[in-house]
């Protein structure tokens, strides 16, 4: 049966060359090129013939490929970023060949007629520096109600099956207090002197942080300080830090937080009148359709267990056809699989061409052979974890 | 044009392809065929149709991305036909349909309702029933006023009886997950059952029966009594029974899993070891395919020994049958091998006089086609070389049932 997923892989070559240019070609900004990728893959699925093709407020589009026994239910998730300012810069082919390939991997596995147990959600949704609110908005809408077996990532991978990324986040300490108690009595370069043991402490740390084998160095930068008079008279006044913060296994959002605010409270809490106060920052767009979303800074590190079924199907089936994967890491993006795996517990895994340091070199092409291959390691995963087993069956004589 | 005349569109396909065929019934001529290749495919050549009308023989390349693709561009070229030859036309469609289930038990009139029947087959044929159904699903759609029928390959052998259909299982586990034999090929058992006996004239419901349909790729063969399937070799897949081009056929369990035990083999691994290289090129190693064997037998052992292993399995059956039936009265030699091969018929009948199997040299190594019966004057039982024809007995089934359904 997999001769099949593999012959019919050629005839769709026109097609996805087809679908990739016009994506391509898409050079709107904001929300304008969001809308025009949501639309083109809706238009595509629909022409493909997915069974349900669906696109909710956030903007994420849904095709379904029904599956015969209500069992096994797989997402495959592509995301593409909001508000980013022209496609031909950095990061665009980092969504782009994944939405290619996760729509023509549905396309592959309807034109091979071979059934599956589950239905296979195919989705594309929209994300913004960390803020991931299609997935968030899809999970509660739909994806919970799917009681999924496991969840694809379609991220660069070399075709390696990848089994986790790092948890991000972005936090902010903020130090206010009143100028009658001589805090931050002076502006400019004195004001420096007030906060320079904080950022000098957050230097320490960032030299401190632990280093996982796997997913390489935590780290702390510093994004962005910001001072501000707080009341109309003036006499109120705060300095902010906003800090990003990479983390694994040891660390999670709570505790680099807890972490912060302790460093922060050390130093300025002996000063009267004087708060600290962390919090995870927060951000928000607009989706295409319209609807204004919030969400935390924040993605959660993952890491799916290698003696996973989900994953020695993965690997096995991939061997079998001429892949040579092994088990790997993202050390630098930040994927969907901090909530499917991080937060909600599903089976996670990722497959796809290209790598993470093939994301950040400007200009890239998408690679048709890259794709096709793509395309077909992954239908070869789906089926083999969702498809309805064929032993003692073969091709068309019996 | 008589009243009970009808045209029949016969619909076969597989996962990258479609056969068609009009047949007049209850003559069964055949008015046009054609064939769609390469559906969805896209390498070297591309998709193209064959369409033959009469002594007009069409190659067309053309989109074929998926199997509806290649229906309509069917209709497309019979309805062209139909502009300039009125009589090319079809009143109902018949396709042929792999594995029911229980859900049908003999060939039927697809309706609305029965969709969702079907839908719950596909993973008993996982290959083949989900290209029938989607051919199906888009009639019952698209051509509401064209009855259409399915005529299964599996539904001759509901009738082999309990001891022969289950398996030495548990009881219990056998319940549960409707493990029994099935048995294959029954369109073609079915047809060479009914030519054989109107070509001996004598009545089908009185004879003992071997067919032997020998395949380039399957293969089976079939005890049948008094016009009933008893025992196939084919079980619960095609995977059992006769050697053949890839497939084991029977094997020793315990073999299997001391295999994918000491081998760390997973199972579908073990599953592609025993469906696709075993049979024929897994001993012979240089061809899947019985012919290459032969041209080689005496210049090559591992010839010399897929050769006999393939004779030997046959031979284990007609054994068996035999025994079973209490003689035969008729055997039977149809499909590529079992009408091209000689060697295969005589070797297969060698030494089975005890049995009243006595081939007759000459016809049998002079076979001029068609139907003849090869059998030795003082042989007890017919031997017939039949060439299968499915497309015809598809036709025969949806002729019958549609004119008793008109009846009723």
């Amino acid at each position: 049966m997999e001769e099949i997923i593999r012959r019919k892989m050629s005839g769709l070559k026109k097609d996805i060359g087809v679908f990739s240019d016009r994506l391509s070609e898409l050079s709107d900004t904001g929300n304008g090129f969001t809308q025009g990728v949501g639309d083109l893959v809706y238009r595509e699925m629909k022409k493909i013939g997915y069974n349900t093709v669906t696109k909710d407020r956030a903007g994420n589009v849904v095709g379904v490929v029904k599956g015969y026994k209500n069992t096994s239910n797989l997402a495959l998730l592509s995301h593409h970023d909001m508000a980013i300012s022209t496609m031909s810069g950095t990061g665009v082919n980092k969504f782009l060949a994944g939405i290619v390939t996760s729509v023509f991997t549905g396309a592959l596995l309807k034109n091979t007629l071979l059934p599956l147990e589950g239905d296979l959600m195919v989705c594309c949704v929209p994300r913004k520096d960390l803020c991931s609110f299609g997935i968030k908005h899809l999970y509660e809408n739909s994806m919970k109600k799917a009681n999924l077996k496991g969840v694809i990532l379609a991220e660069p991978s070399n075709y390696n099956v990848y089994l986790g990324s790092r948890g991000k986040m972005e936090y902010q300490i903020s130090v206010k207090g009143k100028l009658d108690n001589d805090f931050l009595k002076t502006k400019g370069i004195n004001m420096l002197s007030v906060m320079y043991p904080l950022i000098q402490e957050l230097e320490n740390l960032s030299r401190t942080l632990p280093v996982n084998n796997e997913f390489g160095s935590s780290s702390l930068s510093i994004k962005d300080i910001t001072f501000q008079e707080n009341d109309s008279s003036g006499n109120y006044r705060e300095f902010r830090i906003v800090v990003d913060r990479c983390f694994t296994d040891s660390e999670n959002s709570n505790s680099i937080l807890k972490k912060a605010s302790m460093i922060a409270e050390n130093i300025y809490s002996k000063q009267d009148g004087v708060v600290v106060e962390t919090s995870i920052s927060n951000g928000s767009a607009k989706s295409s359709e319209g609807e204004t979303m919030v969400s935390d800074k924040k993605s959660s590190y993952w890491k799916m267990e290698n003696s996973h079924p989900f994953v020695t199907n993965s690997i096995q089936v991939l061997k079998e056809n001429g892949f040579d994967p092994s088990i790997g890491y993202w050390k630098q993006i930040i994927t969907e699989g901090s909530y499917t795996c991080g937060e909600w517990k599903i089976p996670t895994i990722g497959f796809g061409g290209g790598t993470e340091e093939s994301l950040y070199v400007k200009n890239t092409p998408l690679d048709a052979e890259s794709i096709e291959r793509s395309i077909l390691g992954k239908s070869l995963i789906i089926h083999r974890n969702a498809g309805i087993p064929s032993f003692g069956w073969c091709e068309d004589e019996i | 044009m008589k009243s009970e005349d009808l045209n029949v569109l016969v619909l076969n396909c597989g996962s990258s392809s479609l056969k068609y065929k009009i047949i007049k019934m209850p003559e069964e001529k055949e008015i046009l065929w054609g064939e769609a290749e390469r559906i969805g495919i896209k390498t070297a050549g591309k998709p193209f149709i064959t369409h033959v009308t009469g002594t007009k023989r069409r190659v067309i390349e053309a989109e074929l991305n998926s199997l509806d693709d290649a229906f309509s561009k069917a209709l497309e070229l019979i309805k062209e036909d139909t502009g300039e030859d009125p009589s090319i036309y079809f009143d109902i469609f018949a396709h042929r349909y792999v594995h029911p289930g229980k859900f049908f038990s003999s060939t039927s009139r697809i309706l609305g309702k029965d969709i969702g029947k079907l839908r719950k087959t596909l993973e008993l044929a996982p290959i083949h029933n989900p290209s029938s159904f989607s051919l199906i699903e888009k009639c019952s759609t698209d051509y509401t006023a064209v009855p259409q029928y399915a005529v299964f390959d599996t539904t001759f052998h509901k009738t082999i009886p309990e001891e022969n259909r289950t398996y030495a299982l548990p009881v219990k586990m056998i319940k549960k997950y409707d493990l029994h034999r099935v048995g294959f090929h029954g369109i073609s058992h079915k047809y060479v059952m009914e030519e054989a006996c109107r070509f001996l004239g004598v009545d089908v419901k009185t004879q003992k029966i071997i067919s032997c349909h020998l395949g380039t790729g399957g293969a089976s063969v079939c005890a049948i009594k008094d016009g009933k399937s008893i025992f196939s070799s084919m079980g619960f897949t095609p995977l059992e029974g006769l050697i053949m081009n890839t497939r084991s056929g029977d094997l020793d369990m315990g073999y299997v899993l001391n295999l994918m035990y000491s081998r760390k083999l997973s199972i579908d691994e073990t599953e592609k070891i025993l469906n696709k290289k075993s049979g024929i090129l897994g001993v012979y190693a240089q061809s899947s395919d019985l012919r290459d064997v032969m041209k080689n037998l005496g210049k090559d052992v591992k010839a010399d020994i897929a050769f006999s292993m393939y004779i030997k399995r046959i031979r284990k059956y007609l054994g068996f049958y035999s025994l079973l039936l209490k003689k035969p009265d008729i055997m039977i030699f149809t499909d590529s091998i079992g009408i091209s091969s000689p060697l295969v018929r005589e070797q297969a009948c060698a030494n089975l006089e005890f049995l009243g199997i006595r081939l007759d040299k000459d016809k049998n190594w002079n076979y001029p086609g068609g139907i003849i019966d090869a059998a030795g004057p003082e042989s007890e039982c017919r031997i017939l070389i039949l060439p299968t024809n499915e497309e015809v007995m598809i036709a025969r089934e949806a002729y019958r049932r549609h004119k008793n359904d008109i009846c009723h």
